[in-house]
């Protein structure tokens, strides 16, 4: 599960390093704020640390970045939400931006989908359904097991919480 | 000086229309993604030899949509609400439950549905992602899945057509008299786009060797989509085998005039096709209402409703939905000219 996260934030790095000297010159990415409830749906939910993941990554479009893990009372992992927020390296606002990013996750050709009035990505990866969306400057990616019977409620519920000020 | 300009009148000639001709079909790919995007209320009608029904759709957004199943006549049979992850289902027409088979899940959700009671499964909501295999063909085999994929099915039939061209009676290439749709309106600004059809090869060597290079529904397919305000607010769709001109010439001169098309004909009618050819009558029409909110109806029992589904797929297989008698298709049809005519 931690797997997606991990190329997903690969991506936005490698696209920077790709992207011309302007990025190159960007900081490195700090700890996303983000306000999450404890609970959701009544999954624990747990900011896991991405420090080891992001060291030494220093070309980046991203500002700020966070890995959430949402598990049930027993400890089993549902799914985990990689919240990116862009710098001002980063064109989000670009479809070619957004569409070299979402092209690459998940092992199937990104489905979109329109859920309240935002633009969302699915695809699947190994066991896994996997839903990407951009808002407030920032880019999520949310990997859910594929046998978790309320994706798309979970979804619905992540998506309001980070729309909402922190 | 005038070789020169006489070059030029006939470049610019020759690929005019050409240009026209994407700039229709990019027009359109617009204004279907921007229909896309807005909460939407449709009717669809659909008419086959294999199945007839109407299907009254409301769409919050792709999580959230309503659908009710009425045959021809506009009897209701069923009810289907999808929202988020949820399922709810009510059986309006109990002749049709019975049809459907002998259990419809446990025995409790078996009784609230046959007593015509909501039930709602809370996980049971169909697949996002639907196999590849499925959208291959003219319909999926299930309707209330081809109900949601509406507008998306414009945007599959346009990679499938020759050419988009925006209807007007001073094209020189258009012929009224194989056309059954309506013009559009001119007071409302109505635009109306024709899915120009792939022509049939006349000769073996004209035929592109392989399953995917065999004639397939797009050969026959008559669809004409109008938009108003750039929406789309009608799909007109008539799959026309026995009316396509070249079925009519090889009527007129003989079967024995083009073999070789006299032997395509043949492969179509009976089925023998790499996708199943049927005649197929379906026309949309939607509208754009302000709010069109889904929600999963008070007082539902909760209960799974994986059998059920199956059970509904199993029966449209089976032909439950199989038109009873003649089913009206005189929707969308240009006033004098001749309802389309399904066969078996």
């Amino acid at each position: 599960m931690r797997r997606p996260a991990v190329a997903a934030f690969a991506l936005l790095t490698l696209a920077a390093c790709g992207g011309g000297t302007e990025a190159a010159t960007a900081p490195p990415a700090a700890s996303a704020v983000v306000m999450l409830p404890s609970r959701v749906l009544g999954l624990r939910v747990v900011r896991e640390n991405v420090a080891g993941e992001v060291s030494g990554v220093s070309a980046s479009y991203l500002s700020s970045l966070g890995l959430f893990s949402f598990r049930e009372k027993s400890n089993l992992l549902r799914a985990t939400l990689q919240v990116g927020r862009f710098n001002n390296v980063a064109s989000p606002q670009k479809g070619k931006f957004r569409d070299a990013i979402i092209s690459q996750l998940g092992a199937t050709v990104p489905v979109r989908l329109r859920v309240g009035s935002t633009d969302v990505w699915l695809s699947a990866g190994s066991d896994q359904a996997i839903y990407s969306w951009f808002a407030n400057d920032g880019f999520y990616v949310l990997s859910v097991r594929s046998d978790y019977g309320f994706q798309r409620s979970l979804l619905r519920e992540l998506m309001k919480a980070v729309q909402a000020p922190a | 000086m005038r070789l020169r300009l006489a070059i030029v009148l006939l470049v610019l000639a020759v690929f005019a229309p050409a240009c026209k001709a994407n700039q229709d079909a990019r027009d359109l790919r617009n204004d279907v993604g921007a229909s896309v995007n807005q909460s939407r209320t449709y009717r669809i009608r659909v008419a086959s030899a294999d199945a007839a029904y109407i299907i009254d759709a409301k769409v919050e957004d792709d999580l959230r949509y309503g659908l009710e199943l009425l045959d021809p006549n506009e009897r209701p049979l069923l009810d289907y609400v999808v929202r988020d992850d949820a399922l709810a289902v009510r059986i309006r027409d109990q002749s049709f439950g019975a049809k459907l088979a002998t259990s419809l899940g446990d025995p409790v959700v078996d009784k609230q549905l046959r007593s015509g009671r909501w039930v709602v499964d809370p996980s049971g909501a169909p697949p996002l992602i639907q196999g590849a295999t499925q959208v291959t063909g003219e319909t999926s085999g299930n309707p209330l899945q081809d109900a949601r994929g509406t507008l998306q099915f414009i945007a599959t039939a346009m990679d499938q057509a020759r050419t988009v061209r925006r209807f007007s009676l001073d094209d020189i290439e258009y012929r009224s008299k194989l056309d059954p749709w309506r013009y559009p309106s001119d007071s409302s600004g109505e635009i109306r786009y024709d899915l120009l059809r792939p022509g049939l090869p006349h000769s073996e060597a004209a035929t592109i060797r392989g399953a995917s290079g065999d004639v397939g529904p797009a050969n026959f397919r008559k669809l004409s989509i109008f938009v108003s305000k750039r929406r789309v607010d009608e799909m007109c769709e008539y799959v026309d085998i026995l009316g396509h001109e070249d079925y009519l010439a090889l009527q007129q001169r003989g079967l024995k005039s083009n073999p070789f098309l006299a032997t395509l004909f043949h492969r179509v009618l009976t089925g023998d096709t790499a996708v199943p050819i049927r005649t197929r009558y379906v026309v949309v029409t939607i509208e754009y209402p302000d709010s069109a909110a889904v929600d999963v109806p008070a007082g539902a029992s909760a209960g799974k409703l994986t059998t059920f589904n199956s059970a509904l797929q199993r029966a449209v297989a089976a032909g439950v939905l199989h038109p009873a008698g003649p089913v009206p298709t005189s929707e969308c049809v240009r006033k004098g000219s001749p309802p389309p005519t399904i066969t078996a």
